[in-house]
Formats: structure tokens, sequence, C-alpha cells
């Protein structure tokens, strides 16, 4: 059975100290649960004693579980693109970069988003903005709809 | 290195104004959003295909001449032809046409578009149907919820339509884009746009007026007898009737596979009825038909200013005469009536049936255009254009009737001079 990341939470100092260099415990959780960050990215919960007992129980938890692989997008058919941009304008991750985009403006950079159209054809810039795995949600409507099938996901 | 923002793609009717293009010297590096199609306009080899100087066919053989020379052969031509004809204008911006509209008044000629068999139908069908009900691409993006394809493809023709303007943009009372918007495709096949489409209808071929008819005959609340119209059940065709009706603002978009079927523009006229009927029962409706090149509509927006009649007009006595079927280019073409044709960016060569191509080809012609086309080769004058939307500026009219100014953002070949000009030239010695 996969943990909560509230029962992840539960069991973190809750001190929201940023050492392990995100904002709040929480998305320290979510990222434990993601298989982007260790347990050692916590100093103190790897030093202090009292949290001792929560390390092991965190290690029990994830420790041996392999890392929950996020598959993300791929172009897998370049050839296939036709730039009609449906890609650029329903990604929420790239709707959230520049709102622009999402309302149908091509973009005005290429830096930060995910899906650009240059000369015609897709590129993914920066995909560790998808949603997938920013989020961990099941995000997949590039996929859905891009016409062509030119962009996979797993 | 130059950038340009902003510029606007001349690819198709849709005029996407959001396209940045990277420019070394005379070449294009790189092209920021524009859809394939655009891009292979915009990065077509500058020397490849392009007509680089007038050239006057002497005896069957195309010999390069002076523009000063063209000119003078063009004007000649005109000068003692008795029932010229100037075709094309949807490849050329406004100022171009206006132009054209003018020389075909002093020489007494027919002025005629591609659009007379394609979207300019809608004119004709508005007159039955007494007007139409119409928005701007703007307002479909902010507020359309339900979005109509009828025989139209735009996956294939119109690639960023659905991505830019309809579907997926989140508007302003649309706030999470395709999520708040529902879809039909009618067609009579699966095509591209059906794995967009939420409910794809695919109907027998030519049967889209029985369709329409019907459409209405149940939003009126008629008792419809029969268990399958246009080859779909009926029940299917009743939720798409409900779906119209209890949608807060439909949007249908047709094409040619609804106004060049059987039927033409009777299918489009029956369609403007429709959507008036759905007005009606308060649920806010318009269409907006699928013009192909990029200004085309354009032109019916000029001439319908210029002389009171969208497409196909003719000036023989002196005064505008409009009458599809008589004076529109294609039957002129095919009653073998034109004695010297100009054609300006298009190429009816290739387009036209084998019969009239080759009547093209025995009378006159003289060519304006930036490449060189099948029409080009069978004229006895040739003379290179600039692209529009790249070595010329201009107006064009974005298939929803808003003009845009276009850009240049490069230079055109050694020596070749924009289509107004030459039209110009032309003007000022007929
Ligand atoms: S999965 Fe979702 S967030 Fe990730 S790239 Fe595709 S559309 Fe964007
Ligand atoms: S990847 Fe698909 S959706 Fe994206 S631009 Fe290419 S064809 Fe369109
Ligand atoms: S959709 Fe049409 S206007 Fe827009 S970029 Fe593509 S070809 Fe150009």
């Amino acid at each position: 059975m996969k943990p909560s990341p509230l029962e992840i939470y539960k069991l973190l100092p809750k001190t929201n100290c940023k050492k392990c260099g995100l904002p709040n415990c929480m998305a320290f959780a979510v990222r434990l649960l993601s298989g982007q960050a260790k347990i050692e990215d916590c100093p103190d919960l790897v030093e202090r004693e009292e949290f001792r007992e929560n390390y092991e129980k965190l290690k029990e938890l994830l420790g041996e579980r392999p890392a929950a692989e996020v598959s993300l997008p791929r172009i897998d058919n370049e050839e296939a693109c036709n730039g009609c941009g449906i890609c650029v304008v329903v990604c929420p991750a790239n709707a959230r970069a520049d709102p622009e985009v999402g309302s149908g403006k091509g973009a005005s950079r290429k830096e930060g988003l995910i899906f650009v159209v240059v000369n015609g054809k897709v590129k993914i810039m920066d995909i560790s903005k998808c949603r997938r795995q920013e989020d961990l949600t099941t995000c997949r409507v590039c996929e859905e709809f891009c016409p062509n099938n030119v962009i996979k996901i797993g | 290195m130059r950038s340009f923002h902003n510029v606007i793609c001349t690819g198709c009717s849709l005029l996407c104004d959001d396209i940045q293009v990277t420019v070394e010297g005379s070449h294009i590096k790189e092209i920021l959003n524009a859809c394939s199609k655009g891009c292979s306009r915009f990065v077509s080899d500058p020397k490849e295909g392009r007509l680089l100087s007038p050239l006057i066919k002497r005896n069957g053989r195309a010999e390069k001449a002076s523009l000063e020379d063209a000119v003078k052969e063009t004007v000649e031509i005109l000068k003692t032809s008795d029932r010229p004809l100037l075709y094309g204008w949807s490849n050329c911006v406004s100022e171009a046409q206006i132009l054209g509209i003018k020389i075909a008044r002093k020489i007494r000629g027919a002025i005629d578009a591609t659009s007379s068999f394609c979207q300019g139908v809608v004119y004709l069908a508005a007159c039955e149907a007494k007007g139409y009900h119409t928005v701007s691409l703007g307002e479909v993006f902010n507020r359309a919820d339900l979005l109509v394809f009828w025989g139209c493809n735009p996956a294939d023709a119109h690639l960023r339509h659905f991505s830019r303007y309809t579907f997926f943009p989140r508007g302003r009372y649309r706030q999470t884009g395709f999520e708040e918007r529902d879809s039909i495709l009618i067609d009579v096949r699966e095509s591209g746009s059906a794995k967009i489409a939420r409910t794809p209808l695919i109907i027998e071929p030519e049967t889209d007026y029985e369709l329409i008819q019907t459409i209405r005959a149940i939003i009126k609340g008629h008792e419809i007898l029969h268990g399958k119209v246009s080859g779909v059940d009926f029940e299917k065709v009743k939720s798409i009737a409900d779906k119209m009706v209890n949608s807060r603002f439909c949007v249908i978009f047709y094409g040619l596979g609804l106004s060049g079927t059987k039927g033409t523009y009777r299918n489009v006229s029956a369609l403007l009825s429709l959507v008036d009927d759905i007005n009606r029962r308060g649920t806010r409706c318009a269409v907006i038909p699928m013009a192909g090149h990029f200004n085309m509509v354009g032109f019916n927006r000029v001439l319908l200013e210029l002389t009171g009649y969208p497409y196909g007009v003719d000036f023989h006595d002196g005064s505008a005469y409009w009458n599809p079927g008589e004076t529109t280019a294609f039957d002129l073409l095919k009653k073998e009536e034109v004695d010297a044709l100009v054609v300006v960016g298009a190429d009816p060569v290739s387009h036209f049936p084998r019969k009239i191509a080759k009547y093209i080809s025995e009378i006159p012609t003289i060519y304006i255009g930036p490449h060189v086309t099948p029409t080009s080769a069978v004229s006895r004058v040739s003379i290179p254009a600039t692209i529009a939307g790249i070595e010329q500026e201009g107006v064009a009219y974005r298939l929803d009737g808003l003009p845009l100014k276009l850009k240049k953002i490069a230079d055109p070949p050694d020596g070749v001079i924009p289509d107004v000009a030459i039209l110009e030239a032309i003007l000022k010695r007929l």
C-alpha cells in the first residue's frame, strides 16, 4: 500500500525549517513519496535524537520501496507533428507559466515553458515543470489531445 | 540578426498574429509559434520556384523583358480585348484588390476571386436567408461553449484553429478552456478533427440539407416520422439539436464539405436559417465560413464595399452587374467568353478542369505573382511580384472579417516589386 503524503508528513519534524531546500514539510513529504527526495535530505530527522523513532518508521514506509517512477511526456514521433499548438495551449503547466499561452496566444519566450512550437515542430523546453512531476497529478491531456499522436507518456 | 514580434502569418485565413521571426540578412533563421503550414510559407527558399524577371512570350517562346515592356504589352492586350477577366485576388493584399477593381471598371471587364465557388457563397445564401449572424474569433474564444464544425476539417486546413481561437484557449468567460466547451463535428468521414470533437456525427454524403432541415424541424417542435436522417439515428440527431438550443453560445464553422457539395449555397442558406431559429429560441448562435486563402474574405469585403456585390462582378455595360452562374470566372471561362485574362496570385490552370485550363492557354493571359506556376507557364506575359506579409506590407482580412496590417520582414529578390506597384503602373497607362 502506498502511504499518503499526510501519513509521511506526520512523521516529519513539521518545523518547516527549509533545510531540505523546500518551502515546507508538506512539500518535502510529497517529494519523498514521488522519490524525488531522500529521507536523508532532512538533516534534523537524521541527526536529532527525538526523531530517531520517526526516522526508522519512515525508512520502513519508504526505504525498501523503489522510488516511484514518474513517467513524463516525450516526443515520440516528431515527423508527424504539424505545429498545431494544441499541446502548447492545453498543458496546464504551460498555462501557469504564461497565462497568455494558456489563452491561445503563442509563446513570447521559450524559457520556462514545457512545449513551444519552433519552426513548425513541437519542442520540449523544460519538462521539470510537468505537473505529473511537480504536483504528482495524473494529467495527460497533452498526449490525449495531440491529433497526430506525437506525444507519448510512459 | 533581427527579431520581429507579432508577425502575421499568411499561411491560411486565420492570419495568426503572434509569430516571432528571427532574420539574419535575408535568411529567415527561426520561426516561433507558426504551424508547419505557416513555416513553409516563411522559409520557402527565396530563389526556388520564384519568378525573378518579367517574361513575354513571342512565337511560343518566353523571353526575358523589362518591367516597362511587360506593362506595355499588358496594357496593349487589355485595350484590344472585348471581354477581359481579372481573376485571383485571394493571395494578395486588399490594396491590390482595390486597384484590380479600378482596372476592371476602367476596361469594362469582369473581376472574380477564387471564393466564387468557395466561401463567397455565404453572401448569396445571406440574400436568401435575409442576412446572417456572425461573430469575431475573439468572441468565440472568450464566450463560446458549443462549437460545431460542419463539413470542414480544421485539423488539416487551419492548423491552429482549435488551439488559438476555438476549443482549447482559456477565455474570459471560459476560464478552464476545453473543459467548459463542447464540440460537434458533422462530416461524411472521420477526419483528423474527429479526435478533437466530443461528438462526431458521420452522415451520408450529400445529405446535409436534409439534416439541417430536420434539426430545424426538431427545434420548432415538429414531429419527425423517420427513424433515420442522413443515415444517422433520429435519437442522435435529436440530441444534437438539443445540445444546440441548450448551449449558451453556439458557433458553427462550415467548410467546403457543406458549401461545395450537392445543394451548394442552398445548404448554406438553410444553415443560416437554422442559426436564426436557434437565436429566436434565446440561444446566441453565429456562423463563420472557413475561408481558405489568406485574403479571400478581404476580396469579398472590398468588392462589396466598392460595388455592392461580393464576387463575380461584371462591368461590361459600364456599371457593376452580378449574376452568379453568369458573371463568375468559372462560367465565363467555361462559355469561352473571355478573350483576355489577368491572373493575380492564383493558379487557375492547375485548379480548373482540363478543358478550361486548355482554353486559358489559348487566350492572351497575363500572370502577376511571386512563383512560377502552371499558369505562369502558359501566360503571354508574366510579371514577378513580392510575397505579401513577408516582403510586402498591406491589409488582409481574417476569416471572421477583421482587417489586419501585414508586416514586411525580409527584402524581396532584386528587381521584384509589389503587385500594388505593378497594378498601379497598368492602371496609369490604360
Ligand atoms: S502531462 Fe500535463 S502538465 Fe505534463 S506536459 Fe502534459 S499537459 Fe503538461
Ligand atoms: S505535438 Fe501534437 S499537439 Fe503538439 S503541436 Fe505537434 S501535432 Fe500539435
Ligand atoms: S494556422 Fe494558418 S495563419 Fe496560423 S500559423 Fe498556421 S498557416 Fe499561419
